[in-house]
């Protein structure tokens, strides 16, 4: 079976700054991982590689064994570091669209964590607070069942109170055998989810492994590995 | 899923645009009526601008005149707001992530430049029919509809029925195929731009535009059969055949040129792609 997701001497250049230096990286299926590094190491560029967004400028990525293309977009859902949804539309109207073109989405699901929030599904986003929008497209995002869940920071800017709610919103809503990409640099509230870190930094990979070998072997949290790997 | 990615762009774009050419309609109801009303049932061509009523009618078809030019206008530009937005903003994150192929993504968006093209014009005949469509009116509209077409063909020297059809052909591809697709083109070029994208969109729009002209208008100078300067005794037989060369130019053109914009715009969208 292929690896969920596996770069090979992935780069990513911005005119002449690297933000991906030639990444060699296989994950695993049915693990979350968080990919972890301090602001500007390459996480989100790594992700919108995956999802299709950014084309590498040198080597490759593959999702479940394909390039990121029609295919790979039916497996994978994505929950971006910003607000993709039109702000006119309903919540009701943003189910049907994700249901209208993802054979995965689970409407019952999304309507029953919509309800748990007591958001009602005929309110439009604009009249909504950036962290109601948030939830909204966490909702959305894992009421699908996909294989691979990316979520791109998805609880920097919410209260702690919505971190835990997003946390097992996470936990609850994916099956055995798919797998979460989690980017974050808030290490401390994702630690006790994640089964694998990937710490990148200045576009390289500075370690994989799983948080158990870390805690084991190293004796420390990730997050107080983390701290010392990347100390200023 | 293109029907999906049709039935849904067509739905974000039509709200502000089916308003506004309800407006329109309203304000030429509101005119017949007024017309209808004044006078004693006076027509059109009868009234005097000297007096207050006049004053009031050259205002009212001025409004209308720049609402219609508005209207026509404004179609277009909120059409390339809202493709620009979808495609390459923060929507292009859900848009370019959606289980679909860039030619679908493109088809989509072209067919809802097609609808509206197709809806404002009817709308704006059908206003200036309601305007100035009277029962004592009628045969003369027809009788000067009929003209304005036999001018327009008689113009460029046309006379058989071939040169014609494909003048109508040019006339169409250059409506629906060249315009769009360049505007489309001229958007996922803006996309390469490293800022000021929508500024690099609409470069990219007149640029290629002016450029592609002056290469047109170049090719027909310099190629023997299409330069109007190697036309030798110009008579009404050859004028027509020349009128008929020039004319399948034209066409040919349009199309190479819409199919070159097509691909050109799947090309960055699958290779190119670059969302900030």
């Amino acid at each position: 079976m292929n690896p969920i997701l596996e770069c090979r001497n992935l780069t990513k250049c911005y005119d002449n700054k690297i933000a991906l230096n030639k990444i060699n990286l296989s994950l695993e299926r049915g693990k979350i991982i968080g990919l972890l590094g301090p602001n500007g190491s390459g996480k989100t560029t790594l992700i919108k590689l995956l999802n299709g967004l950014l084309v590498p400028t040198e080597g490759s990525i593959f999702v479940d064994g394909h390039t990121p293309g029609i295919e790979t977009k039916k497996i994978v859902s994505y929950l971006p570091e910003r607000t993709y949804l039109s702000m006119h539309m309903r919540v009701s109207e943003i189910i049907n669209y994700f249901a209208d073109f993802y054979s995965d989405f689970d409407r019952s699901r999304a309507y029953d964590m919509l309800k748990h929030l007591n958001i009602n599904p005929m309110d439009r986003l604009r009249t909504m607070s950036k962290g109601t929008k948030e939830k909204i497209q966490l909702i959305l995002v894992m009421s699908r069942r996909a294989s691979l869940y990316c979520l791109d920071e998805p609880i920097a800017g919410v209260d702690p109170a919505a971190r835990d709610y997003i946390l097992s919103t996470i936990l609850n809503n994916y099956d055995e055998n798919a797998s979460i990409i989690i980017s974050t640099h808030l290490i401390s509230d994702v630690e006790n989810i994640l089964d694998d870190v990937v710490f990148i930094q200045n576009g390289q990979i500075r370690l994989s492994d799983s948080v158990d070998n870390i805690r084991f072997n190293q004796g420390k949290s990730v997050d107080s590995l983390f701290r010392e790997v990347f100390k200023c | 899923m293109l029907k999906k990615l049709y039935k849904y762009d067509l739905k974000s774009v039509s709200l502000l645009l089916v308003i506004l050419h309800a407006v329109l309609l309203v304000y030429s109801l509101v005119g017949r009526i007024g017309f209808s009303l004044l006078k004693g049932g006076e027509t059109l061509q009868t009234f005097e601008v000297s007096n207050l009523w006049g004053i009031a009618i050259s205002f009212y078809f001025l409004g209308y005149a720049l609402f219609i030019f508005a209207i026509i206008i404004g179609t277009v530009v909120y059409l390339g707001i809202r493709i620009q937005k979808n495609l390459f903003s923060d929507e292009g994150y859900l848009t370019h992530t959606l289980p679909v192929t860039p030619t679908q993504l493109l088809w989509s968006k072209v067919f809802v430049i097609w609808t509206w093209s197709i809806i404002d014009f009817i709308c704006v005949v059908l206003s200036v029919l309601l305007l100035i469509s009277y029962k004592e009116t009628l045969p003369i509209l027809l009788e000067n509809t009929s003209t304005v077409f036999q001018i327009l063909s008689g113009s460029f020297g046309v006379t058989d029925q071939l040169a014609k059809i494909v003048a109508v052909l040019d006339g169409i591809i250059q409506h629906f195929g060249f315009y769009p697709l360049l505007l489309l083109f001229s958007m996922c070029l803006g996309n390469l731009f490293k800022s000021h994208k929508v500024l690099g969109t609409i470069l990219s729009f007149f640029g290629l535009n002016i450029i592609l002209g002056l290469l047109n208008t170049m090719i027909t100078l310099i190629i023997p059969g299409l330069s109007p300067f190697m036309q030798a005794n110009l008579t009404q037989d050859n004028l027509s055949v020349y009128s008929g060369r020039l004319m399948i130019f034209t066409l040919v053109w349009n199309i190479l040129f819409s199919v070159i914009f097509f691909m050109g715009s799947r090309y960055i969208l699958t290779k190119k792609l670059n969302l900030d």
